[in-house]
């Protein structure tokens, strides 16, 4: 039975690393005829479209394809084109002009990875509809002037890694909670004073990313987080170590580095504290203070003050 | 006799007070070291079966990441009362250096290097110096028989000059040996972490973090040994905490946190995967390493380690880069004094 389950992990970590090798160790090709067969991610931000259109049905490998900066037509030309549609893993559409995603991108059957960043003019509504049904785990919506958390979001049911980092979301957060497996979620530099409640019944969340925004309080709500092991929330308004981040259930590693914090509360000496690896540079602890707590949290795996 | 129990419990722990301030290290391995040599000195009990060795050394190392001129000293003892058994082992280094890390720079350097095993068996073979990482010389005993498997706990580090010295964190090792007669297999995992109160890193992530050296040891005859194995370690450079980690390079486009490196060493990164070998007589000891130094393996190596966890962002390593070669040779001549009771 162990040998059994030894070679499962061995044939899982093999088939893994090819997966990683193919999709993302390569080098990213540019439109030529001589890196037609061996190209697997190919970068068409610069190519003439006359050339695009010639050569992109001969990429029979395509694994990642970049399509950054295309126009509408020109995107929803290609998506047809491309040779394997099923072999694609990673596509990526940033800065386009793009209003509604082309019905060409429901060919890409195994699609884990999207790119939308700088397309504010897109209907995020009609395009996760759109993406239903696809596999995608993860989603990049940087950039976008998103105000409110798009509707139908909670299509994407096997999302597990969001990306809506440099908004400016301040409601529609309850909508998270219909992604079942949403694991990991960016709210950088999104304008937060205050993290919204809802985010606390994101139950299966287990990274969080709230940095470069104007946070000064962590409710204690958040200890609601239960599966949360790691925080980055530097570059906010903080004053005093989040006491709240000392309670959660399985907090493990908190990022708090550049705000001007200059006391941590004598809750993570407590036992129920689970916090084992603290980045807290470019903060204002005292010196005195420096020393006191490097003593005191000598046994962290990780500590930086 | 009660009066001399005295004196000695007071030495003891003034002892460990002075190695502890001495090596900068916890007072749970100094407890362990002070005891080792109390007992190796001759306070305990005949029926302790005591061995040890000690080996001076002078070596050049050349290869083309670390090039340096270096005095070696390393002692190593194993305790044993029936089939319970501690092995130590201690090294200090000295020296020039040349090259470390791929970098060309000059200034003395220096290193230790402390390890501690306990277990079951008849330990007497002394084979555990294999675990000693910063030298490759052994002393040994091959007068014996017995079987030996035990576990253990260690740490190393090594005080660098110039630019270099932002990397002198500490390393920890968690350590496993199998011996038998004049026969030993040796395996040691370093990280920089710390994980509870034995296994005793800086707790920085970067610089020499993670290592894996298998290595197998034999005897072959009074005055000869010979060390094969493999070996793979890989080397970041320092991270910046300041920057929010968005760098886009090994990122798997755009979804995975990256950090963003500090300068003057910002692209210094390597992973070599080797086979190493190394022989020693009565005079010398010989050794060499070769393999690749490959930017794609380590990056999945630790990308691997740091999504499995999802604790710490990656590192950029350039997942594109062509695989280098990576080799190393080392000449030392020896002095060794060891003794079997």
């Amino acid at each position: 039975m162990i040998r059994k389950l030894g070679y499962c992990c061995v044939l899982i970590l093999v088939l893994t690393g090819c997966e990683t090798y193919t999709t993302f160790y390569k080098e990213t090709a540019r439109l030529s005829s001589a890196t037609v067969k061996r190209a697997q991610r190919l970068d068409l931000r610069q190519e003439a479209t006359d050339s695009m259109l010639k050569l992109v049905p001969k990429f029979e490998n395509l694994r990642s394809l970049n399509l950054t900066a295309r126009s509408a037509s020109e995107i929803d030309t290609v998506l047809k084109l491309v040779a394997r549609p099923e072999l694609l893993r990673v596509l990526i559409l940033d800065s386009t002009n793009l209003k509604q995603l082309p019905e060409s991108i429901r060919r890409f059957s195994n699609l884990k990875q999207l790119a939308l960043n700088h397309t504010p003019h897109l209907d995020f509504q009609t395009a996760f509809y759109t993406l239903e049904g696809l596999p995608l785990v993860f989603l990049n919506l940087q950039h976008n002037q998103l105000t409110v958390v798009p509707e139908g979001i909670g299509k994407l049911k096997h999302l597990t890694d969001l990306n809506l980092s440099h908004n400016q979301l301040t409601t529609g957060f309850f909508r998270l909670q219909a992604i079942p497996r949403l694991k990991s979620l960016w709210l950088t530099a999104n304008a937060l004073e205050v993290l919204p409640e809802p985010l606390f019944q994101l139950k299966t969340l287990k990274n969080l990313y709230i940095e470069h925004n104007s946070l000064s309080h962590i409710p204690e709500g958040i200890t609601a987080l239960k599966k949360v092991w790691v925080i980055h929330a530097g570059h906010n308004a903080f004053t005093e170590l989040p006491e709240a981040f000392s309670k959660m259930n399985c907090l493990l590693l908190l990022h708090i580095n550049d705000c001007p914090i200059a006391r941590i509360p004598e809750s993570y000496l407590h036992k129920d504290s689970k916090v084992a690896g603290l980045l807290l540079d470019n903060n204002q602890l005292s010196e005195k203070a420096k020393r006191y707590w490097r003593k005191t949290f000598q046994h962290f795996f990780i500590l930086s003050l | 006799m009660a009066d001399d129990f005295k004196v000695y419990a007071i030495n003891f722990y003034n002892f460990t007070d002075n190695l502890n301030k001495l090596l900068v290290i916890p007072k749970s391995y100094t407890y362990i070291l002070a005891l080792y040599i109390a007992f190796t000195g001759g306070v305990v009990a005949q029926s302790f079966k005591v061995n040890g060795g000690v080996t001076a050394s002078v070596a050049i190392v050349l290869g083309n990441q670390n090039q340096t001129l270096k005095g070696n000293i390393a002692a190593i003892g194993a305790l044993r009362y029936g089939e319970a058994a501690l092995e130590s082992g201690l090294s200090f280094s000295l020296g020039q250096l040349l090259k470390r890390h791929t970098v060309k720079t000059k200034g003395a350097f220096y290193a230790y290097d402390f390890f501690t095993l306990l277990g079951v068996g008849k330990n007497d073979n002394l084979l555990g110096a294999a675990l000693i990482d910063i030298t490759p010389t052994f002393s040994f005993n091959p007068n014996t028989s017995g079987t030996f498997t035990g576990v253990g706990f260690g740490f190393q580090k090594e005080i660098l000059p110039n630019a270099l010295s932002v990397f002198n964190n500490r390393r920890g090792k968690l350590l496993l040996r199998f011996a038998n007669a004049q026969h030993s297999i040796a395996v040691t995992f370093f990280n920089d972490l710390r994980f509870g109160r034995l296994f005793y890193g800086e707790g920085t992530d970067y610089g020499s973090t993670g290592a894996l050296k298998v290595s197998y040891t034999e005897i072959v005859a009074r005055n000869e040994i010979y060390s094969a194995g493999v070996g793979l370690e890989l080397f970041t450079p320092k991270q910046d905490y300041t920057r929010t980690p968005d760098n886009g390079l090994n990122s798997d486009d755009g979804r995975k946190n990256v950090w963003h490196t500090l300068a003057p060493h910002e692209c210094l990164f390597y992973t070599n995967l080797y086979a190493f070998g190394a022989y020693q007589n009565t005079f010398y000891n010989t050794a060499a390493k070769v393999g690749i130094n490959s930017e794609k393996m380590g990056a999945f190596v630790q990308n691997t380690l740091h999504d499995g966890s999802g604790l710490n962002p990656r590192f950029p390593w350039d997942v594109t880069a062509k695989d280098k070669l990576f080799f190393e040779v080392e000449g030392a001549l020896l002095y060794t004094k060891s003794n079997d009771d």
